[in-house]
């Protein structure tokens, strides 16, 4: 099947999710996100957790430290209270971001 | 999005903790913890799953190794195992059906089907069982109304020859302390059976709160 994880709507996840898939969040997900790959955060979704992705993409809800190594995007309709590290931000019109960004210049 | 009623869990994803659910549930990867569902939750050759289910539906084509708990019926299809010589899995359901391997303590309410290609090594509680040819099962199978044997009572024999009943009832007293009782003496891989108790899942609610605080604690 495809290399990637969905976590649907009816789907509540309390723990970490690792790995190399690209996930998918449609559902509620409350602990730790640690993957080596894409991390989409959907409209639908509540994340109450700490993400660390190679690219974080949130349209739904993000509570919680986001860590993108290559990008952070929130879209219209994403919301995010945390603090974003990241080399690369993209905001929309739209988007709500509570707390800090820290852009990685590539020195350390 | 909301028409995606489903969750699935890549070949590369490993989950550790609880997942609750009310739609259709597909682990390719691996799932360390309790796995609550009110659908069905399948375990894709290569998935791998460890702890305890609770579903609607169960299909095991990969792996598990826990305590099962199926409303409707438990499956493991051909390729599938649950549980290992290490650990007995403890399945419940109201159905069973075992094409795969399985190692461990089944209870049904209803039925357990074995098919060619199945194998157990354990114990079977179902008031119906159906056995194809070439299905292989090795334990006990307890089926209703018929209450679990007797360990085998030790006869009291009048001395005749002394050198025979000393061996014989050394044999008899070891037998004794293994608990198989069935009487069976030659076993070609020892089946254990635990006194394992019978698993009572915490309620989802409870659960919850206990996990949201010990969030905030953080």
């Amino acid at each position: 099947m495809a290399d990637a994880s969905i976590f649907g709507p009816g789907t509540v996840v309390k723990g970490e999710i690792n790995g190399e898939d690209r996930v998918f969040v449609r559902g509620k997900v409350v602990g730790t996100i640690d993957i080596d790959s894409a991390a989409v955060v959907e409209p639908s979704a509540f994340v109450k957790a700490k993400v660390s992705a190679k690219e974080v993409e949130i349209s739904g809800t993000v509570e919680g430290h986001i860590t993108g190594f290559s990008k952070v995007e929130i879209l219209p309709g994403g919301r995010v209270v945390g603090n974003v590290k990241t080399a690369r931000i993209l905001i929309s019109d739209g988007a709500v971001l509570k707390g800090l960004v820290d852009m990685d210049l590539g020195e350390g | 999005m909301q028409d995606e009623q489903f969750t699935e869990i890549g070949p590369r994803t490993l989950v550790k903790g609880d997942i609750e659910s009310n739609e259709v549930l597909a682990v390719f990867g691996q799932v360390e913890g309790k796995i609550l569902s009110n659908s069905s939750v399948s375990i894709e050759e290569g998935g791998f799953v460890t702890s305890v289910i609770e579903a609607e539906t169960i299909i095991v084509a990969g792996e598990f190794q826990g305590e099962a708990i199926a409303a409707d019926q438990f499956e493991i299809s051909a390729g599938g195992l649950v549980g290992s010589l290490d650990q007995d899995a403890s399945i419940q359901a109201a159905r069973i059906i075992i094409a795969g391997d399985f190692i461990g303590e089944a209870t049904a309410s209803e039925i357990i089907e074995i098919a060619s290609t199945g194998r157990v090594l354990g114990t079977l509680n179902t008031p119906r069982l159906v056995m194809e040819d070439g299905a292989l099962v090795d334990g006990d199978v307890l089926m209703d109304g018929l209450s679990k044997p007797e360990p085998v009572a030790q006869p009291t024999r009048t001395s005749r020859t002394t050198t025979q009943t000393q061996t014989r009832r050394g044999f008899t007293r070891k037998e004794t302390t293994t608990k198989t009782g069935s009487g069976r003496t030659a076993v070609p891989v020892p089946i254990r059976r635990p006194a394992r108790p019978v698993y009572e899942p915490e309620p989802v609610s409870e659960v919850i709160e206990q996990q949201e605080t010990d969030d905030t604690e953080e």
